[in-house]
């Protein structure tokens, strides 16, 4: 491997046609993961800003709010369950509505770690994209459209998008705006679309949210299982899961291509080693520290050009470099380029010591 | 210094009948044809004969680089036809050193390097009397100062030279050299086969030199000549066995 190595030092220019494909591919799969991840992201706010709670729909509704509509009755009877903290109403409705800033709007009862509690004086909560797009700034007035309801911003919160920008409003205010703007919209009094408990202390969310399924006519779901179940997460994540994982393949056959040919190229090298006394175990050894060590260069060399790359990109644009998914990538590439070099292992065992002498 | 494991008492290199045979049935061809032959343990053995003769199969399974197809190979008196491709690396890496024609250093590896690389193979840690040993090598070749030079850098004689001290860096029993002064002028021919008889004899290691130049017969302790894959009584009248 000490060979191998020292070769990949002195004699860059060798490796400099596998490493520059590697770093575009490198480019291609943090770009796509970004894109996915931006695109998740900015469609899950909302939920991910009640991680920590418990979300209730109704029995049947496949966890989606807008297909949902649970009794008021019930937070009652959540809110007797062991375990349990605090119950609120969750309700939204979007509006795209002719040349107004599409919006999502949320009438909340409960405060989590991100939303601060509903202002009583009809306040609203917004999504910092709202903000920072339109020039928006706390103690601003924005009229509602269709009947141009004002309210009143009184607090500005990262990442609480939904496609569109969220502003949260009380639940009381949420039915006054949507009552008059679009009634058929509205919940019928005695149901809202969601309920959102609270867990008491400690108390473990996996073990509550079994004792809160035992009672008929709801479907009890974390942020994330609500997150997974949303159609347009689903869909972007397959498609984008289906290019990246593309992508793995193609950086695997780019490294098995390369090092193939390379290892014909080394055949009378590598005999002589044989016959030296080198094994094969320790040649394709070799290889593999040679197309780790390609791709590590790559991914440095990628992830900087990506950076720069999204740096570049509007701001409107969905891109998140994630660090996660970041890590998730360098050891997918770490991995495509140690099976690429392995597809050496058949020719490398081939090669004839005995061709080193005549 | 005496390599490792030498006992003067048993030969180098013993083949017994040994046949090496190409290809099948009517496309038979016999490379080695019954060969025996004995090579004391600090021996230096040219072998001639024209092309074609079996001076290389023979050579390669001397080195245990080719399995014979009958017979028996004995280097330093272990059996070697028995053994599996792992045990034959190892074997060669511990007992036979090779000189090749084409010289065939690793070319991004300094001649100190070409030397070490052989401790590698075996999974060994290059230590300070590994490194001690190859400068002490380079320095007895002469190449004292040239121990961080790349082949590249080195010129054809200065090569062969590193060849030679890779081939003695593990201490082995028997030394394979082939066609040692093929790519080289008359002076260089002499120097380097000078050279060699130094390092072959002042080691006590047996060696077998394949050549076609008639220049370097007389370095001989003696010379076997090889026809048609059989072996026949040399010019001065030695037997081959």
């Amino acid at each position: 491997m000490g060979i191998a190595l020292k070769e990949l030092i002195r004699r860059p220019s060798r490796f400099v046609s596998v490493g520059g494909a590697l770093t575009m591919l490198v480019v291609l799969l943090v770009v796509l993961g970004g894109f996915l991840d931006g695109l998740a992201l900015n469609s899950t706010g909302p939920y991910r800003a009640h991680e920590g709670r418990l979300l209730v729909f109704s029995d049947g509704s496949e966890l989606l709010i807008q297909r949902s509509k649970v009794d008021t009755a019930r937070g009652d009877q959540l809110a007797s369950v062991e375990g349990v903290a605090a119950v609120g109403a969750l309700n939204q409705i979007a509006s795209t509505a002719g040349d107004t800033v599409d919006i999502v709007l949320f009438g909340y009862d409960l405060s989590t770690e991100v939303i601060p509690p509903p202002s009583a004086e009809g306040g609203a909560v917004i999504d910092r994209a709202l903000a920072d797009r339109y020039d928006v700034t706390e103690g601003d007035t924005l009229l509602l459209r269709a009947t141009s309801e004002p309210v009143t911003v009184s607090a500005i919160v990262d990442d609480l998008s939904q496609g569109s920008p969220t502003v949260w409003i009380s639940t009381q205010r949420w039915r006054e705006i949507v009552g008059v703007g679009n009634p058929a919209a509205l919940p019928p009094v005695g149901t809202d679309q969601a309920l959102v408990v609270e867990p008491a202390g400690d108390t473990d969310l996996a073990t509550l949210a079994t004792r809160l399924t035992a009672i008929d006519g709801i479907d009890v779901a974390t942020s994330d299982e609500v997150i997974d179940a949303l159609p347009v997460v689903q869909q972007q994540s397959s498609t984008f899961q289906g290019i990246i994982g593309v992508t793995f393949v193609v950086t695997l056959m780019v490294v098995a291509l390369f090092f193939t040919l390379i290892t014909l190229e080394r055949v009378d090298l590598y005999a002589v080693l044989k016959a030296l006394g080198a094994r094969t175990g320790y040649l394709v050894a070799g290889i593999s520290a040679q197309a780790i060590g390609v791709s590590l260069v790559a991914l440095v060399l990628g992830l900087g050009l990506s950076m720069a790359f999204v740096g570049l990109l509007p701001a409107e644009l969905p891109v998140r470099l994630v660090p996660g998914r970041l890590l998730q990538t360098g050891v997918g590439v770490l991995l495509s380029a140690l099976i690429g070099s392995l597809f050496t292992l058949r020719r490398v065992l081939n090669i004839d010591p005995a061709e080193a002498i005549g | 210094m005496k390599p490792k494991h030498m006992d003067t008492n048993i030969p180098a290199l013993q083949l017994d009948k040994v046949r090496k045979v190409y290809g099948t049935d009517d496309q038979e061809v016999v490379a080695l044809d019954d060969v025996s032959l004995t090579v004391g343990s600090d021996e230096m053995m040219l072998l001639v004969g024209p092309s074609g003769s079996g001076k290389t199969t023979l050579l390669t399974v001397a080195g245990a680089l080719l399995r014979p197809t009958s017979g028996s190979v004995r280097v330093g008196g272990v059996e070697i036809t028995d053994l599996g491709d792992r045990q034959l690396a190892e074997f060669r890496r511990d007992q036979v050193g090779f000189v090749f024609q084409s010289v065939n250093l690793v070319p991004f590896l300094t001649a100190r390097e070409n030397l070490l690389v052989v401790r590698q193979f075996g999974g060994s840690r290059i230590d300070a009397a590994a490194k001690q040993r190859a400068d002490q090598l380079l320095d007895e070749l002469g190449l004292g100062g040239r121990g961080a030079s790349l082949p590249s850098q080195l010129s054809g004689g200065q090569k062969q030279r590193v060849a030679i001290g890779r081939a003695l860096m593990n201490d082995p029993s028997l030394v394979l050299v082939d066609e040692p002064t093929s790519a080289l002028d008359s002076e260089l021919g002499k120097q380097v086969m000078d050279l060699l008889r130094r390092e072959i004899k002042g080691r006590g290691v047996a060696a077998i030199i394949v050549t076609h130049d008639d220049r370097v017969l007389e370095y001989a302790d003696r010379i076997v000549r090889i026809v048609d894959g059989a072996l026949e009584t040399a010019a001065d009248g030695s037997s081959t066995d």
